[in-house]
């Protein structure tokens, strides 16, 4: 069985800059709980307690968007993403237990697991689910993407997801780190990947990922996500019927939710543009978008040099103060 | 008068990367004395090189350091957070030392030597926190914004290190720096604070950035930038490379940013550890400012 990770309201909110209402939250689980997603992901953008200047305020709280996740969602699991460095345990982890949550992510760069050494230890300690994700994985040779990964598992994670942030990898990027990553946790680890649209490979990608060793896939309904968006859960749901995993019912829920997240967040929605290939192309992370486009405009200099100098920077996701840093060294030039 | 003779004596707990950066600071500076360093393990590479360097070293910890008869004004230690706690107690009763804590113990007073400083006295601190890294970088612009707005509604401080100069004790709880931070900045600006903590792995390895964001209710932008200019060098006179990189600026509506870089000093730590140079650098400018010696 392969196992499907919604993300459209916790990375779609970067679409949204964050700007979810627990409105919105309940209207999508209602349906999502139909569907055949196993997990509803749900909270700020960068993960819970995130909510900030630097990577952009949530309207509503993680507590109140969570809270209305947990009332909506009877059947699908309950998930949240964490990022240490931007959520502490005692703030932000505590709260989401109280709220009820059923999955836990921790999350780091690619090369930094051992930050989230901590959360999951005492998450592993209180006997909830967790994952341990790296992310920008495309910014790690194979063997340190797998390496990280096995310390994630031994610091307690119960799963594994690998997340392509900035949209680069091609699938046979994917081939190679899937059957890598299935080599060394044992051919019963969860392994998940995590697509983004940047390049227009999300579909691609997710499929190299489940024909060589990953068994879990992350989707958003109309590809609600950072910088060109996600894997699309309306196509996914299609390979997955011509595959024979889904019936055609079933197939044709994941489209009724993209319908309402089309019909919710019209001038939000993600698409393919001349921005989101240039980041890709960059290898900068997708959740950038916004602040580029800003310092763009104030400091009167070109996105796309904004975006190269980000990949020559080699930023890594939380550094958007430095976009505004770098907007006012290439005004200076 | 015998200059060597009047300089006041000091002993560094810690013989880690933190430890050797200051005792090299110490020696090159020559304003203190460097009595010893003591460490746990008689193999210690940071210990052989301070062998080698003529200072004694004290490889059975502190209890060898007490009981070797040596006295000393003060110690700095660069151990960890539960080290300090059972080395405060054998400083407090057994010592009449004072005691400059580089971990994120939260024992003593926090501070900020160039905030506090006229706070800080030899008779009433006998024990002083450094806070962190990004409170000692954060906290002089986080007060110069302050001091140049009309009303502050709220704060966040946003830092980012090379991977390389994160020990293994921060990595493993990133929780401890973020609440200690917090701390400092609601202290500070009387609101309360948002911090975050990014490591960046790239090679060559980056420069501590650290961004100060205020909400406020009024703020003059012409103010606030020399205000944070001033400070910005007054700093600098102890760390040479703390640098402004982005004056204060409105990102959005009654919403200011502010960015310095910190460029470690380079004695034994690497120059792009500003980090941990800052925390050394703050550490020395208190124990200056508890002997009165003469800057």
């Amino acid at each position: 069985m392969i196992g499907l990770h919604d993300v459209t309201l916790r990375d779609g909110n970067h679409a949204l800059r964050h700007q979810l209402s627990t409105e919105q939250v309940r209207r999508y689980c209602d349906l999502a709980d139909q569907s055949k997603v196993d997990v509803v992901e749900v909270g700020h953008g960068n993960g819970i307690g995130a909510s900030s200047y630097l990577v952009g305020k949530s309207f509503e709280t993680d507590f109140d968007l969570l809270s209305q996740a947990r009332e909506s969602l009877k059947r699908a699991k309950l998930g949240i993403h964490v990022i240490p460095g931007f959520a502490t345990f005692k703030r932000d982890v505590a709260m989401a237990i109280d709220c009820g949550v059923d999955v836990f992510r921790v999350a780091a760069h690619v090369t930094e697991a051992d930050v989230c050494s901590a959360h999951l230890e005492r998450l592993t300690g209180l006997g909830v689910f967790t994952t341990g994700v790296l992310m920008m994985s495309h910014m790690a040779s194979t063997e340190v993407l797998t390496s990280e990964a096995l310390k994630l598992r031994d610091h307690g994670a119960g799963g594994f997801v690998f997340m392509d942030s900035a949209g680069v990898f091609r699938p046979e990027d994917v081939a190679v780190r899937s059957r890598s990553l299935r080599d060394s946790l044992g051919p019963t680890y969860p392994i998940g990947f995590h697509a983004h649209n940047n390049l227009g490979y999300g579909l691609a990608n997710s499929i190299s990922a489940i024909s060589n060793g990953a068994d879990s896939i992350d989707a958003s309904a109309a590809g609600l996500g950072a910088g060109a968006g996600n894997l699309n859960l309306e196509l996914w749901g299609v390979w997955l019927q011509d595959q024979g995993h889904l019936d055609e019912s079933e197939s044709d829920i994941f489209i009724s939710m993209a319908e309402l997240i089309e019909d919710l967040f019209t001038p939000n929605l993600p698409r393919i543009s001349s921005q989101s290939v240039r980041s890709g192309l960059a290898g900068a992370f997708s959740g950038y978008s916004p602040q580029v486009a800003m310092a763009s405009q104030s400091h009167g200099v070109s996105t796309q040099a904004i975006w190269r100098e980000i990949g020559a920077r080699g930023l890594v996701a939380g550094q958007e103060s430095a976009i505004w840093e770098i907007a006012q060294d290439l005004s200076n030039l | 008068m015998c200059l060597a003779l009047s300089k006041p004596t000091v002993a560094i707990l810690g013989s880690g990367n933190i430890g050797i950066d200051l005792a090299e600071r110490i020696l090159a500076m020559q304003e203190f004395s460097l009595v010893g360093v003591i460490g746990r393990r008689r193999d210690s590479p940071g210990l052989n090189r301070m062998s080698v360097a003529g200072v004694s070293i004290f490889p059975d910890g502190i209890d060898e350091f007490l009981s070797s008869g040596l006295k000393v004004d003060g110690f700095f230690d660069a151990t960890s957070a539960m080290d300090h706690l059972r080395h405060w107690k054998k400083i407090e009763n057994q010592t009449d030392s004072w005691v400059i804590d580089l971990t994120p113990s939260r024992v003593g007073r926090e501070v900020i030597p160039v905030i506090d400083g006229d706070s800080i006295s030899a008779d009433t601190d006998r024990n002083l926190n450094m806070v962190t890294c990004g409170g000692q970088s954060s906290s002089p612009i986080l007060h110069a914004m302050v001091e140049s707005a009309k009303e502050i509604l709220e704060v966040e401080v946003s830092s980012s290190i090379a991977s390389d100069s994160a020990g293994p004790a921060t990595r493993r709880n990133l929780d401890n720096y973020i609440d200690s931070t917090e701390a400092t900045a609601q202290r500070i600006s009387g609101v309360p604070a948002k911090v975050i903590l990014v490591l960046n792995p790239s090679k060559p390895q980056v420069m501590m950035r650290t961004s100060v964001t205020v909400r406020a209710g009024q703020m003059n932008l012409e103010t606030a930038r020399g205000a944070v200019e001033s400070m910005v060098s007054k700093v600098a006179l102890s760390v040479p490379g703390y640098m402004l990189v982005l004056p204060p600026t409105e990102v959005s509506a009654g919403v200011f940013m502010t960015t310095v870089s910190v460029e470690g000093a380079g004695y034994y730590l690497p120059k792009y550890a500003g980090n941990l140079d800052i925390i050394n650098a703050a550490a020395l400018q208190t124990a200056r400012i508890l002997e009165s010696v003469p800057q």
